[in-house]
């Protein structure tokens, strides 16, 4: 029972919003950089961009890497070196899957790639690793947080996780 | 070639990517409602070529008043401005549903929502090249770089999910007919002119622009939150709730 089991995620193309955002923004950096190189007003503009480009492309690069891992009694959510959730199987109060509703409140979120701390309007912030940002998201609820995933073989995922738990 | 087409070409692509991202996070991909982004994309310039325009020209030439703003002007005419924009742009961007393919996708509350919320983003990526183009024909603009055009930039992405919101609101009460129908479209030439009054009151030295773009944007979140208002009422009303499966759940 202490063996480790990985679970992908549905497949999206949450990566290619993350991925064209992140090339406009590095676009905009760049050319306001070659026209105007590092003086004068739009400085800060200009490493802004280019930042929040780079930040979006290593993101959109780590796609791939999305995975759930369950060894012995702990479930580890992961988006390369940039997410990592480790949830006690034993403290999970409930699983569930539903659809979710869309807040204005800003957070990482697109059309196929949810990822970090995302606030939702009927169920508060949730930890999200997911490829959808509201259909189907298997909801994991603790103690004191809930996790947003999307395994690709739900039954299997939530089967194994139930398997762990202490009776 | 003037700065502003290259930032109107950047602010649109962005726009027109974030809208249809929001269209299929809420119509749960169904790409039938991102055709809609095209329909109204020509009304902007139509309106305000054939219809705005002579309609206050001929008014001001009528009551033999300047046309522009200011203190002097008759208060019953700042008042025509500021109602000319909502009243005729709100209806056009109705007018695609005239059209049996539209309009079939107003068969129901939450079709209704969406229709209306793509109708107008169409109209508003429209709208942002029309003032593109307004702002190349003027000395005072087409000698910039493309990258002072920021406020440009923003502001239309802004305004383009607001006039979304508002036809949807529009088209809500379309949907549900009768009374409905007639308050939709007063609601939103309402939240329409009141956006619009920012604007109005800083171009006749009344409030500073930062305040007025702020009013502006309030007005728009005021709009965001009866659309989803409707959202929920509709995904009610079509017993399209949220479906949950309970796999475990225990104490």
């Amino acid at each position: 029972m202490t063996s480790k089991l990985t679970f992908k995620p549905r497949p999206s193309n949450g990566w290619v919003w993350v991925g064209v955002l992140g090339l406009a923004s590095l676009g905009i950096g760049l050319s306001l950089f070659i026209k105007l190189g590092l003086s004068g007003p739009f400085l800060v503009l200009i490493l802004i961009t280019v930042l929040i480009g780079i930040v979006f492309l290593v993101i959109a690069a780590c796609f791939p890497t999305m995975r759930y891992e369950v060894e012995g009694t702990n479930l580890t959510l992961t988006y390369g070196p940039l997410l990592r959730y480790t949830i006690n199987i034993n403290q999970i109060k409930s699983i569930r899957r539903r659809d979710l509703g869309f807040s204005p409140v800003s957070s990482f979120r697109f059309p196929g790639l949810a990822i970090f701390r995302v606030p939702y309007p009927e169920i508060g912030p949730v930890k999200m690793c997911a490829t959808a940002a509201s259909d189907g998201i298997l909801l994991i609820e603790t103690d004191t947080e809930k996790y947003g995933l999307t395994p690709a073989d739900e039954k299997e995922f939530v089967a194994e996780l139930q398997k762990r738990m202490m009776k | 070639m003037p700065g502003v087409y290259i930032m109107a070409v950047i602010t649109i692509g962005l726009t027109a990517a974030l809208c249809i991202a929001f269209l299929k996070y809420l119509t749960h991909s169904n790409r039938r409602y991102l055709w809609l982004l095209l329909p109204a994309l020509l009304s902007s310039f139509i309106v305000n070529r054939w219809v705005k325009t002579p309609v206050i020209t001929s008014i001001a030439a009528w009551a033999n008043i300047p046309l522009r703003l200011g203190l002097d002007v008759p208060v019953w005419f700042i008042a025509l401005i500021l109602f000319n924009s909502p009243v005729f742009e709100e209806a056009i961007k109705m007018l695609p549903i005239a059209f049996p393919a539209t309009c079939k996708m107003m068969n129901d509350a939450s079709g209704s929502l969406w229709t209306g919320l793509a109708l107008g983003m169409s109209f508003g990526l429209g709208e942002a090249a029309y003032i593109a183009y307004g702002l190349a024909q003027s000395p005072e603009y087409n000698s910039l770089h493309w990258f002072v055009f920021t406020g440009y930039a923003t502001e239309r992405l802004i305004v383009t999910f607001g006039h979304g919101f508002m036809t949807a609101v529009v088209a809500y009460g379309f949907y549900k007919g009768g009374r409905h129908a007639l308050f939709g479209y007063l609601s939103a030439v309402g939240f329409h002119a009141l956006i619009n009054l920012g604007p109005i009151l800083t171009a006749l030295k009344l409030t500073p622009a930062s305040v007025s773009s702020f009013g502006s944007y309030a007005i728009i979140l005021g709009a965001f939150l009866l659309f989803q208002r409707y959202t929920r009422t509709a995904r009610k009303m079509s017993g399209n709730e949220i479906e949950e499966i309970i796999y475990l759940e225990r104490s």
